[in-house]
């Protein structure tokens, strides 16, 4: 019977792989029916950020709609809706001192602020956890 | 005794990271752990047969199984013909799979 994992990442958008890979880990373990914690620390806090936004390529002329741009907010925002049909839970949590150093304070619904705390707090009720260190 | 799951994601010709999971590999299964490899992002280009990684001959001496992620044999062009003998390609489910079961992991 899957229980709850936690992960913590660190790293920003758009930087690397390990971001992608991070999320799949999640929606995998969303489908196999864990609940699951993440703690977003350093650049990380950046991901589920509101204010991203897709732009057009003007070198290869290309509109907003055509470049379709990812943006990480909206793959969050889709694992956060997964785990609620699910009925599960995706808590996610920003770490409220890496927030305010990069004043990432606006992040999508269904995001929470909060502290290393949390995260060791999430880590004790979990059934395993992963640290996902910066490259 | 904790069994292990080690994750590399650099490529072993780049970085010396992959050699020292590998290390720590072998020192945890020698200490008699069960000790998984697991081989994704860039690390995977070590899973390819005609790569020279001397690591992978001593992981599998000592029994450490050794994975890499399907998906990123893909994205490289690696073709299961290309994966080393000894190497089982999986997907990203058997991370999850590792965890449930209680295995320490460590991301490299």
């Amino acid at each position: 019977m899957p229980g709850t994992l936690t992960f913590a990442l660190m790293d920003p958008p758009y930087e690397c792989a390990r971001t992608t890979t991070a999320l799949r880990l999640i929606e995998i373990a969303l489908d196999r029916g864990f609940n699951v914690g993440v703690f977003a620390y350093e650049g990380a806090v950046y991901l589920p950020f509101a204010q991203q936004q897709a732009h057009p390529n003007a070198v290869h002329g290309r509109t907003v709609e055509e470049e379709d741009h990812p943006l990480p907010r909206l793959w969050i925002a889709a694992l956060i809706d997964k785990a609620r049909a699910a009925g599960l839970t995706l808590d996610w949590v920003n770490c409220g001192l890496c927030v305010d150093e990069r004043g990432a304070h606006d992040a999508i619904e269904g995001v929470r602020r909060g502290s290393p705390a949390d995260f060791w707090a999430m880590a004790s009720a979990s059934d395993n956890v992963l640290v996902i260190p910066t490259s | 005794m904790s069994d292990y799951l080690i994750i590399a994601t650099r490529d072993p010709l780049s970085s010396g990271n992959a050699d020292w999971g590998a290390d720590l590999a072998t020192t945890l299964k020698q200490s008699g752990a069960e000790v998984c490899l697991f081989l994704a992002e860039n690390a995977a280009f070590a899973a390819r047969a005609r790569i020279v990684w001397t690591a992978r001959d001593r992981l599998a001496a000592a029994g450490v199984e050794l994975v890499a992620d399907r998906f990123a044999l893909e994205e490289r062009g690696i073709a299961d013909d290309e994966v080393a003998q000894g190497v089982r390609a999986s997907d990203l489910g058997t991370v999850v799979d590792m965890l449930e079961q209680g295995r320490k992991a460590i991301w490299l």
